[in-house]
């Protein structure tokens, strides 16, 4: 028997002999059904492993405890840094244009003859005046569409007054073009090149997979996505170009094809991400969607075959488990806007739409596409940055998405590591508060974080492989062995 | 099925925080039948769910939202605090309050 006290923690029964406690810095323990009643009841004995192990992580602390709220506290906002730097994320829709026409598109793209949904030279100069309004030191400008390469007269603009601009104040700027590729040639490249630009595509698994899911004219976007690849890889380096895929009613059934083509062609980190409830998604639902149940055993035959790979010594990290295990594993922020809670929307990321109409968010701009411009903070042409960045709307958004203050989320022992997005919320429930015990987006990521623990617990070399994913190492392949 | 909670022993904001977690899994209508009891009416969405494991998982939801409540208690001023030292850098205050005239009234409170 021994004195303590509690340090604030949440906790959840793991499976029916053990009881997983996370503090609100996010550190997490598995105890023992016979520890844990032992431990809340203050009968743990300091000689105890599970004692010892407890005071390490911050769950409990005694009269030998060296400055535990200090450390406890430093740690808090080591998790919480996200909100020091406010905007750092600005996503600039030069073009509503793209010569695809995806099921899913969640950007509600017009043919690409419709030159009125370009962003103008003046817009996209009042958007940058915004951008280095804001306080955060590293900026990151996100240049997409639509195609952005169709309207690549604004992608130069906006990344050569971000630069000089950047260089007059002493500030880092950091580019990424979102583009399908199929339209990158030698000019643009060099342009890149010069400016250090990072490419983002789209890949959504072998040949006809593709193809089906992203129909353009010529039926060839595999071919020009991977001779765009090869071509970035050539010119400005390997690493400079990732990829992403998008999971249609199509897709569920190829989880392993999927994974090795990404193999097949060198690529070392996939994104599995579900549809979005927005845009040519909804409207297609029906011939493109699935439940979230349906999805999450799809991720999970995607994330065994990438462990899979991994463990044979070929490096693929899936994105999303690697933000959530960065959160798990590690004191630090990720700074995924959906994985933070109060939620990155305007205050962590901040869209500027071709029209000039600033949205906090992506999903907030698709919705606005949709008829329902709650989530517009204001337009470049009209409103000062105070306004947008101060006003009621974003207010709003922030307050509704405080995970801390959420129904169910509120006592969720994974809250540390998980967040809120309140435009996700309203887009499928008509509500920005999610009635949790029904919420996709709870389901999403509840699932998928106690699978990870779960895999983390259940062997050393899927530790091994998850932590060189957090470190953003490769693994050699005698250290899988 | 019905689960009779006696209300001496779990307060009714922590009954009704764990009537709403059972809410995906099944339809819950709470009813005062006496002084002190609430008797909760648990109505499986799918036929499958049994009742008596809804039951008895309601039964545990509910001490351990007992004990979640005694760890927060327990807990809550430290929580407090350490929230209030890590952002004690920060600027908290709202400055449309403060920024405002004498003849502002940015909260209406004038009406």
């Amino acid at each position: 028997m021994s004195a303590y006290g509690l340090l604030p923690f949440r906790f959840l029964r793991f499976d029916v002999a053990r009881t997983l406690l996370v503090n609100d810095a996010g550190d997490y323990q598995i105890l023992g059904t016979r520890d844990f009643e032992h431990f809340v009841h203050h009968q743990l004995g300091s000689e105890e492993d599970a004692y010892l192990d407890l005071k390490a992580g911050h769950f409990l602390y005694d009269s030998e405890s060296l400055a535990p709220f200090e450390l406890l506290a430093t740690k808090y906002r080591s998790k919480k840094a996200f909100l020091a730097g406010f905007t750092s994320l600005h996503i600039f829709v030069v073009s509503l244009r793209c010569e695809h026409s995806c099921h899913y598109c969640q950007v509600s793209r017009v043919s690409a003859d419709r030159t009125r949904y370009d962003m103008s030279e003046e817009t996209a100069r009042r958007a940058l005046d915004l951008v280095f309004r804001s306080p955060a030191p590293r900026l990151k400008i996100e240049l997409q569409g639509g195609e952005p390469l169709l309207h690549f007269e604004r992608v130069r603009q906006i990344v050569e007054e971000a630069r000089r601009r950047a260089t007059i104040e002493g500030r880092e700027v950091e580019f990424v073009v979102t583009t399908n590729l199929a339209l990158l040639n030698d000019a643009m490249l060099s342009f890149f090149l010069e400016e250090g630009v990072i490419l983002s595509t789209s890949l959504d698994g072998p040949e006809a997979l593709h193809n089906a899911n992203r129909p353009r004219p010529g039926n060839d976007s595999h071919s020009r996505t991977i001779a765009g690849i090869q071509r970035v890889r050539e010119v400005l380096g390997h690493d400079r170009v990732a990829a992403l895929m998008t999971t249609t009613r199509t897709s569920l059934q190829s989880p392993v094809e999927i994974v090795d083509e990404y193999v097949r062609l060198g690529l070392t980190s996939i994104f599995l991400r579900p549809l979005s409830p927005y845009g040519f998604a909804l409207r297609s639902v029906r011939t493109t969607g699935y439940s979230m149940h349906e999805f999450l055993d799809f991720y999970t035959r995607a994330l065994d075959r990438i462990l899979e790979h991994n463990a044979q010594g070929i490096p693929l990290v899936e994105s999303y488990a690697q933000l959530l295990l960065t959160r798990i594993l590690t004191p630090f922020a990720t700074g995924y806007v959906d994985l933070q809670s109060p939620a990155g929307a305007g205050i962590g990321a901040v869209v500027y739409n071709y029209d000039g109409d600033v949205y906090a968010s992506d999903e907030a701009r698709m919705l606005a596409e949709m008829g329902d411009t709650r989530f517009r903070l204001g337009n470049v042409h009209r409103h000062s940055y105070s306004s947008i960045f101060g006003g009621d709307t974003l207010r709003r958004i922030v307050a509704a998405s405080v995970a801390e203050s959420i129904p169910g989320c509120a006592d969720c022992a994974f809250l540390p590591w998980c967040g809120a997005d309140p435009v996700h919320h309203y887009a499928t429930t008509g509500d920005v508060v999610p009635h949790i015990p029904t919420s996709d987006f709870h389901e999403k990521n509840f699932f998928i974080i106690k699978h990870l623990l779960t895999l983390c617990e259940r062997d050393a070399i899927t530790r091994r492989i998850f932590w060189s994913w957090v470190r953003q190492e490769s693994l050699r392949e005698e250290e899988v062995a | 099925m019905t689960v009779t909670v006696d209300l001496t022993i779990y307060p009714m904001e922590l009954v009704l925080r764990t009537c709403h977690t059972f809410t995906a899994r099944c339809f819950v209508s709470p009813h005062a039948v006496a002084d002190g009891l609430l008797e909760i009416e648990l109505i499986a969405r799918e036929e499958r769910d049994s009742l008596r494991e809804l039951a008895g998982d309601f039964s545990n939801a509910l001490l351990d939202s007992h004990l979640r409540a005694l760890i927060a208690g327990e807990t809550h001023t430290i929580r407090e605090l350490l929230i209030a030292q890590a952002f004690c850098e920060a600027d908290l205050l709202d400055h449309r309050d403060i920024e405002s005239d004498e003849s502002a009234d940015p909260r209406r409170i004038a009406g």
